[in-house]
């Protein structure tokens, strides 16, 4: 789910969503739970969770909500995958507003910014 | 046993939680996290009152001991400013990132609840602390809550805290089970009192 999300990241500019590059990503399996599905729907960032998406490689989403997301089990298949089952191993986000680039390493993506950025 | 020393450091308060937090929670971290593995009572109730399909953050996630309280009907993110707790949580299978308290990155208004537990009290002034949990009010959405543990003023057990003085360095001593010593010297963190 990391990054795969529509979760932003803030930095001094406000700028989201981060530009995702350079990455190695793996899919694990998890356990798909519907109901968690369709209550996140109204949380996501469609426009944010589907260009990332389209970035990372990942086909399966479509580039607008469908109207009968929370009964269109294909649909929710393919979100269960990527806010779920998608991690980021290693990468870069970069920030389109002030080009820093918060790095992703094994895993874990660091968000701590220099001293005159902040 | 060691006793806690009155915070009588002179110097800035970010040199001072760089020497006195971050640099000994970097040591300490993986003896720091084998202590903490039970979820408490109020903290485990409160995660699991939240409604399903919920997003949370628990900021100064540590080991990622509240991370996997809940799963499967809602997602929480944590946040550390140690590396080396962060790549326990990883190691532990949760997300988490390395991020500062005072300057989280996420959005206005994005969680439904926030956990921030023993975490406030290691900034090392009273405007810091309010900083901080600013920061984490700002990431609420509307109506959203926070669940804020810090330790007490007030303090009845063991350890020796003065009632004049608010701030302490409380010690953290790692034992060395290899070696012949029975110590290690004993690291320290700032503490409210």
């Amino acid at each position: 789910m990391l990054q795969c999300h529509a979760k932003g990241c803030d930095d001094p500019a406000k700028n989201f969503p981060l530009e995702i590059s350079d990455f190695t990503k793996e899919e694990i399996e998890a356990e798909k739970n519907k109901d968690f599905l369709v209550r996140m729907l109204p949380k996501l960032e469609w426009n944010a969770l589907y260009t990332t998406a389209v970035k990372l490689g990942i086909t399966g989403l479509p580039e607008t909500l469908p109207s009968d997301a929370e009964t269109n089990d294909e649909f929710l298949s393919a979100l269960h995958t990527v806010l779920l089952e998608v991690h980021i191993k290693e990468g870069k986000m970069t920030c389109n507003g002030c080009n820093h680039v918060y790095p992703i390493k094994d895993g874990v993506p660091n968000m701590l910014l220099a001293e005159h950025e902040i | 046993m060691v006793d806690p020393i009155p915070d009588k450091v002179e110097l800035s308060s970010e040199e001072k939680e760089s020497i006195y937090v971050h640099k000994v929670y970097d040591q300490i971290a993986k003896h720091f996290s084998n202590t903490r593995y039970n979820p408490w009572p109020v903290i485990k109730k409160y995660l699991e009152d939240q409604e399903p399909g919920c997003i949370g953050a628990d900021i100064g996630c540590g080991n990622g001991k509240y991370l996997g309280v809940r799963s499967g009907d809602m997602f929480v993110i944590g946040s550390d400013r140690s590396p080396a707790l962060v790549e326990i949580c990883n190691e532990r299978g949760f997300e988490s990132m390395t991020a500062d308290n005072l300057n989280l990155p996420y959005r206005d208004n994005v969680f439904d609840f926030a956990i921030s537990i023993a975490v406030i009290h290691h900034f090392s002034t009273e405007s810091r602390r309010v900083a901080a949990i600013k920061e984490i009010l700002r990431t609420l959405r509307k109506g959203g809550t926070a669940l804020i543990y810090v330790w007490a003023l007030e303090q009845d057990g063991k350890r020796k805290f003065e009632a004049d003085h608010q701030d302490y360095l409380v010690p953290w001593v790692t034992k060395s089970s290899k070696k012949d010593s029975p110590n290690d010297e004993p690291n320290q963190k700032t503490y409210q009192r």
